[in-house]
């Protein structure tokens, strides 16, 4: 063999060689371009409707999520059909009977009951058209799990604990400033939402779990609605009855009812943010106690997003072909910008719900609440509508 | 053109203009579906409303109806698990006596039946959050046939819109051809006269009571069965939708008043605008003014028209086959 044909034999299996490597890369530059083509993949609904039954837009937060969703709907081109009742079952059941029986249905329903718990049997029929159903913001039910694609919305459970995470610190804050525990864990006084609206339960058992390693000594739960008044006047009932035993923190579902209790309290010459900690466990509308350090900390679940992310959970199960992955997934709390959603839905989809801690200085609350950021909207964003 | 015949007339008429407006201008609307669910809610909506036209007819208000179906509908639905026709009897038979007692309790003591109907109003309501605390009382899975079949479709309407269709009927029979509906009439049109002429007027309202409790109670079992669950917060808005077809059917709040065509016709003007409003994707601010401004317009219509003015009570009177005693 000359030193020509070795030269050619080494230049080929270098070109071999080479030609293994290009391969090599390419391959690998394809994995990796999997997911830059996910995440460019296109959510364009082409025009088809999602129908949502849900309680009425009467109610603030209601009414943001509906915005929400249709930004949502308008992004991925779908036509949102908003059927509401007056959160009454019975109506909502009219509505899905008459909704069902329309010879044209939409691509998808999404389903937001008036009672969680209720409804199970109009849940069944609407599943029976064939159109994939996913639920929003009350979890689904285990007898109704077979009924539902996915669910997508808050975690209470999940912002209980946020809640009990956020009463901690108010506990170790309420010490550090000098004041007496008025039990071994404190006397909390807790503001549930209404009777049999399961998201109070949900946040009270998430709450006791997170404070489970030292829990307050719980002197009273009131149902305190969803606003300021309904807020107001189970505290004012309550204060008369309590007020010899001491009251340190109070937790109210949302910051509704605390800026309620607030008005309460301090009708009845008590000082929040000073002798009594007031937290609650997400914020909504009216952020007048937490700007003014009288509401301890809160939480930051997003009614406009929730309602984005509803609507973005159904577009990308179409998009991915009917896919739904097993397990639960949380989205992340990002701050600057959104997330991107490349992956097909999972079985529970989760909006974050991150704590906001003011403390009780009331000239450093505006600066904290200026500061928060979560998927690239401020504080204000997110919690006043 | 009698009163009764230009309310009627009035109440068809308008009836007839919302369908022909809808079905032209609201997509889905004209169909059988569409058709069949406002039958359907008809008949449940106008269970409570005729109920409570036989209190108002009498001069009186059942202000409890809501909570009186709660309750019933929570009792059938927890005795399901034994005996799902047994649980429906008992409730039936509580509402009934229920009824009775309040009518007794009005009749005896004179006391406000609208006073006293919202404190049972209340009271009911608390006992429904006792008897499901947490939990909604539901239909087991074993039973979900009773829900399939009262929403399967007959011709026009469903199982559940018969049921509810053939009980309004016969309540307006007896209304106007027995001696026992006529009597609530006369005691609605002028009680003092009724009295006097020998009507049992306690007998009167506990019927009256015993009526408007037990169609509230078959409205709230089987607004249940329908939805497979019956919560302690739940049916709450039954009074307001009773009410207002009530009244947009042209019955009487001053007594003495009230046809069950009527009614159903008042049930189904309220129910089209909410098929049309569900359809539209409409806010429900927006349907709850449009049904009041129909309200509103009955109620200024009946004036003008005269047809919400009491029959004269020797009318009454010369139906019951009683002389008056003036």
């Amino acid at each position: 063999m000359n030193q020509s044909s070795i030269t050619a034999q080494n230049a080929t299996r270098r070109i071999v060689k080479r030609s293994r490597r290009y391969l090599l890369s390419l391959s690998i530059l394809a994995l990796a371009a999997g997911p830059a083509w996910a995440a460019d993949l296109p959510l364009s609904g082409g025009g088809k409707e999602i129908v949502v039954l849900m309680p009425s837009r009467s109610n603030a937060y209601l009414a943001q999520w509906i915005r929400g969703a249709e930004a949502s709907a308008k992004e991925d081109d779908y036509k949102l059909t908003v059927i509401e009742n007056n959160f009454d079952q019975t109506e909502q059941d009219s509505q899905t009977e008459q909704r069902i029986a329309l010879p044209h249905q939409p691509a998808a329903y999404i389903w937001w009951p008036a009672d969680a718990r209720a409804g199970i049997a109009s849940l069944r029929r609407l599943s029976r058209t064939g159109v994939p159903v996913f639920q929003a913001n009350q979890a689904v039910q285990p007898a109704a799990k077979k009924y539902v694609k996915a669910y997508a919305g808050v975690d209470d459970f999940f912002n209980g604990q946020i809640a009990g995470q956020n009463a901690e610190a108010a506990r170790a804050a309420f010490v550090a400033a000098g004041n007496k525990l008025s039990s071994p864990g404190g006397n909390l006084v807790i503001l549930k939402f209404i009777p049999g609206y399961s998201a109070g339960d949900d946040r009270e058992r998430g709450f006791m779990d997170a404070t489970k390693g030292k829990p307050f000594h719980v002197i009273a739960t009131e149902y305190g609605g969803f606003d300021n008044a309904s807020g107001y006047k189970a505290m004012s009932q309550l204060i008369p009855r309590i007020r010899g035993q001491g009251i340190d923190f109070v937790y109210g579902m949302s910051d509704g009812p605390v800026t309620g209790a607030v008005q309460a309290l301090e009708e009845a010459g008590l000082k929040p943010g000073k002798n009594v900690y007031l937290v609650s466990a997400t914020c909504i509308a009216d952020i007048s106690a937490i700007k003014s350090a009288k509401e301890f900390a809160t939480g930051v679940q997003a009614a406009g997003l929730e309602g984005w992310f509803a609507v973005n959970v159904v577009a990308r199960y179409f998009a991915h072909g009917d896919k739904i992955l097993p397990g639960t997934y949380i989205a992340p709390a990002t701050v600057d910008a959104r997330p991107q959603f490349t992956e097909p839905p999972s079985e529970v989809n989760i909006i974050p719900n991150p704590p906001v801690v003011v403390g009780t200085n009331a000239a450093d609350a505006p600066k904290v609440l200026a500061n928060f950021k979560l998927w690239g909207q401020t504080f204000v964003d997110h919690c006043v509508y | 053109m009698s009163r009764l015949d230009k309310g009627l007339g009035l109440r068809l008429g308008l009836s007839i203009l919302l369908i022909v407006i809808c079905a032209i201008e609201v997509d889905g609307f004209a169909t059988m579906a569409t058709l069949a669910s406002i039958v359907e809610n008809v008949a449940l909506i106008g269970l409570l409303a005729a109920g409570l036209m036989l209190t108002m007819v009498a001069g009186q208000l059942d202000a409890a109806v809501a909570s009186v179906a709660a309750v019933s509908a929570i009792i059938a639905l927890l005795l399901g698990p034994y005996s799902l026709v047994l649980g429906i009897v008992v409730a039936l038979v509580v509402a009934g006596l229920y009824g009775c007692g309040i009518g007794w309790i009005i009749a005896r003591t004179g006391v406000s039946s609208l006073v006293l109907t919202v404190c049972m109003l209340i009271g009911l309501r608390g006992l429904a959050l006792i008897l499901v605390p947490q939990s909604p009382a539901v239909l087991a899975d074993g039973l979900l046939w009773v829900s399939d079949g009262l929403v399967a479709r007959v011709g026009p309407t469903t199982v559940l819109g018969i049921i509810g269709l053939v009980l309004i009927l016969a309540l307006g029979l007896g209304m106007r051809c027995t001696r026992l509906g006529l009597s609530l009439y006369a005691v609605g049109g002028n009680l003092e006269r009724a009295r006097g002429s020998g009507v049992n007027t306690t007998k009167v309202y506990m019927v009256a009571f015993a009526g408007s409790a037990m169609l509230a109670a078959t409205a709230g079992i089987l607004a249940a069965l329908r939805s497979g669950s019956a919560s302690g917060t739940g049916l709450d808005s039954f009074l307001l939708d009773g009410v207002t077809a009530a009244v947009v059917g042209g019955v009487s709040l001053e007594g003495g008043r009230g046809s069950i065509i009527n009614v159903l016709l008042g049930s189904l003007i309220v129910r089209i605008i909410a098929a049309a409003a569900a359809l539209l994707g409409m806010q429900s601010s927006v349907e709850s003014i449009a049904t009041g401004c129909i309200l509103l317009a009955m109620l200024l219509l009946d004036d003008a028209l005269g047809t919400r003015r009491g029959m004269k009570t020797a009318a009454r009177w010369r139906v019951l086959g009683r002389p008056l005693r003036t």
